[in-house]
Formats: C-alpha cells, structure tokens, sequence
C-alpha cells in the first residue's frame, strides 16, 4: 500500500546566523559588512549607502543650547517610540514646542522635561552633561534602561549597534560636525545609528543635534581617536567654584563633580571620554555597560 | 570671548571690540563650542558672525577707526564662512554643510579653490603670491573628509600644490616661516621660494 501523505508539520530551527552575518531589529539577516556595490555617482548614492548600513537610525532633532547629550537621549527615546509607541519619548525643553519638525519628530508621551529633570537631579546647570553616567541616569527618569560602558572600545560600540541598540557618545568636534581632537575643547555627544566597511576601512554613521548633515559617516580611527581626546573643559572655568564663566548669576550644578586641570579647566575623560550609553526599553536587555542606580 | 590680540569677540554680548574701545554690535550667535574666527589687519577685522548656530554665516569687515561693520559674505543655510586677506583683498573659505556639502576659496568673489566634502575651518592666508590653507585635497567621497595638508594655491591659475601634510590649525607666516598650531602639534614651515 502506497504511503499516504495526510498532513504535516513545519519545524523551524533558528540556525545562528554566520559570522559575516548580523540580526537586523526586524529580525532579518544582513551582512555585516555593507560594502557599496557601486559607488555614489555611479548608480547608489551616499544617502542610499548609509541607510543600508544603519542598524539603529534615530530621527533628527537640532539643538537649542549648550543640550547636545540632552538631545541624543531625545532622539534615541524617539528611535524607540518609533519601533513601539507604548515607548516613551519627551522633549528636551519648552522652547522645542515651537519647532515640530526640527526639535521633536513625536508629540510627547510625557509632560516632564529632560532638561528640567537633568537640572532637578543637580546634573547640571545649562544643559552641559559632561558625566555620561548622569546622562543615563536621566534617561532611567524617563523609564528606561540605561547603562554605561566605562572605557569603551570600537568592538564594544560595534556590539551595542550589532544588536539594533542606538550609541549615545561624546567626542571632540570640529566646525563641520565631525571628530577632532582638540583636547575636549569642543566637547559634543552624538548617537551613533551603525556602521558599515568600505574601500576607505570602517565607516561609523552618526546624527547629533547640529543638524547640519543629515547623516554624518565618520572614519572609525578618526572617531576613535577623538573621543579619547576629551581631556579637559574650561566650561566650568576652575571646578568647584560655583561660577561658570560667561553665564553670570548660573551656578554649577550640584552633583558636578569634576576634577580640577588647573588654569580654569576641569578634567572630563574619565567621566565623558570613550563611554558609550546605552538607552534601551524595559525588557529589552543591554549588551553591556553597568547601571547607575 | 574670543580673542586676536587686541580685538575681542564676545559671543554672549555679541560685540566686538579693539583694545579698551566701546564695543561695536555684531550679530553672532554662534555655538560657543566652535565661535566664530577673526583675521585682523590694522584697524580692520574680518570677523565671522551668524545669524543661527552653524547657519546663516555671515562674513563682517569692521572698521575700528570708523566704528562699521559691513557684511562682506554670506550665505544662509547650515555651514560657515571665515575671511582673511590677500594682498589687502578679502578672502573667503566657504563651507555649505547639508546635504551636499560643497567648500570653496573665494577672491573678490572667484573661487579659486573648490571640493566636495569639507575642509577644516581656518583663515586662508597670503605669502606672496600664492594662498596658503590646510586643506584635504582628496575628501573620501562617503565620509567628505581626508588627509589634510599645508597646501599652496595659485590664485590666478587655480593650481595647488600640497607643501606638507600637518594637522588642521590657525596658520601664521613670519618672513619664510609658515607656522601651524593644531590642538596637539604645532608645525613650523620653512618656505623656500623657486
């Protein structure tokens, strides 16, 4: 009698994915490498390359004031509201009310703002956060999950943006938006969306709150040297005097603890220099980094 | 405050001012990260001004003795504009940011200089009579940036000739001697004229 086939069932073994291959947060593979088959002017454009690679994209939000890592940590709340709206997003201050568009993407989810929240807790004074921990922290006050990873390398940022995971980071900046090294002179934070390799070796891509590019794509090396250039600010002029030079009548904030550089500068590399933040939604777990509680 | 010998620029007042003058009134709302440059020769400056941080850059000739100040260059949209001088004429280096990120070397108007990408920003300078400026004369076409070196440039024939490669800084020429100070180096050139 012939074998009849009446049904069946389909079994799935997830397989790991190859070495050359990561998880996109929608689940798919993709080459870990994205390597651009043409280049721009010949058929993909420098857009088009960029947006493949991103493994994290975080919407735009531009500045207003000294609030850079404010504003990372707004566009990374937004990059999570994104994928689910039950994520929470906030906006940084009052004044971003008058700028849908350009200062927020997503009507807020809260009333609370982050710089009023980072002030409360006495991390700082105009919206400066030159502790990365403090950022986090500011983030966990929105309901997130936030951790810093102390002493971070380039494989450490690799792994937070393998799993989906936007990078808040600080570096030295120079007038077009991109890393320098000016020895933390021009301290800036921005959040790091993904990466990808090409002729030229690795390529990060970036947005901060300049907004003067749409997508800033940054040579690794080059990033990698300037945040590890945060050495000093003279935003504080000396540290611990309660004045900051140009901002009569502002004290610093209470919790701003930074060494003194001597010559009215203050030293920032172990509180600001080659951390990585780490901003995730409750139930979605961090790939590294310690929580500040 | 930023400060070129004599002549200060305060960005919270938004003044400038030469020695212990009355302060003349510029609009400059710069991010105090990266405020604006100022060239100064005799009783004029070349000071960069705005009217946004990291947009709308203007370029304003300030006469000290007269107690002027006349816009030069501009242009709006994201990027800047900083000025120096060659042989007593304005000189501009113009980076327009967004999408397409474009900067040019710009006497009395010509460009005499011109990439895609961006370029350092630093007041081009005259010796002789050639322009000196750190420049990348080959920006990556992805990341719009590269190597950067002390480049000479001919303003009438537009030719370029890299002298050597250094890190992007304020460029200062004494005599023979081209000095340029970046954050953590300072490199002085000895020119020698063919």
């Amino acid at each position: 009698m012939p074998v009849q086939i009446v049904g069946g069932r389909r079994v799935v073994t997830p397989l790991p994915p190859p070495a050359d291959v990561t998880v996109a947060p929608d689940g798919m593979a993709r080459n870990r490498t994205v390597a651009p088959s043409v280049l721009p002017g010949a058929g993909l454009s420098r857009a088009a390359i960029l947006e493949r690679a991103k493994t994290a994209p975080v919407p735009q939000r531009v500045q207003i004031g000294p609030t850079c890592g404010l504003y990372a940590l707004g566009m990374v709340m937004d990059a999570w509201h994104a994928r689910d709206p039950k994520h929470p997003t906030a906006l940084v201050q009052d004044l971003d009310l008058d700028g849908r568009g350009k200062q927020y993407t997503f009507d807020p989810t809260t009333d609370a703002r982050i710089l009023d929240v980072a002030k409360a807790e006495g991390f700082t004074a105009l919206g400066e956060m030159f502790t990365a921990r403090q950022l986090a922290k500011t983030a966990e006050r929105f309901g997130y999950v936030a951790t810093t990873h102390e002493d971070a390398t380039l494989e450490d940022l690799y792994r937070v943006l393998d799993a989906g995971h936007p990078a808040i980071v600080a570096f030295d900046v120079d007038y077009n938006g991109n890393p320098t090294d000016n020895g933390g002179d021009r301290a800036h934070y921005a959040v790091i969306q993904g990466y990808f390799d090409d002729a030229s070796g690795r390529v990060l891509i970036a947005r901060h709150g300049w907004g003067v590019q749409e997508d800033h794509a940054w040579p690794a090396e080059r990033f990698d040297r300037s945040w590890k250039a945060l050495q000093t600010t003279k935003f504080y002029g000396a540290p611990g005097d309660d004045i900051i030079p140009g901002h009569p009548g502002v004290d610093e904030p209470d919790l701003m603890d930074l060494p003194d550089a001597g010559g009215g500068r203050a030293k920032i590399y172990d509180s600001l220099g080659t951390k990585i933040v780490e901003v995730v939604p409750v139930g979605e777990a961090p790939v590294g980094g310690t929580r500040a509680r | 405050m930023v400060c070129c010998g004599p002549v200060r620029m305060d960005l919270a007042a938004q003044t400038i001012a030469r020695g212990d003058d009355a302060p003349i009134a510029i609009e400059a709302r710069q991010d105090p990260v990266t405020p604006g440059f100022v060239a100064v020769e005799g009783a004029r400056a070349l000071v960069t001004a705005s009217r946004a941080p990291h947009a709308d850059p203007r370029v304003l000739e300030i006469d000290f003795d007269a107690r002027t100040a006349k816009r030069v260059a501009s242009f709006d949209g994201p990027g800047w504009i900083v000025g120096g001088w060659f042989e007593g004429r304005p000189l501009f280096a113009e980076q327009r940011l967004g999408a397409t990120p474009r900067f040019a070397l710009r006497l009395d108007g010509r460009a005499i200089f011109e990439r895609d990408g961006t370029q350092p920003a630093g007041v081009p300078v005259g010796y002789g009579a050639v322009v000196l400026a750190v420049l990348a004369l080959e920006p990556d076409a992805i990341t719009g940036t590269g190597p950067t070196a002390l480049v000479a440039i001919d303003p009438a024939s537009r030719a370029t000739r890299a002298l050597v490669e250094l890190a992007p800084g304020p460029i200062d020429v004494r005599g023979d001697e081209v000095t340029v100070e970046g954050a953590r180096e300072r490199v002085v050139v000895e020119l020698a004229r063919g």
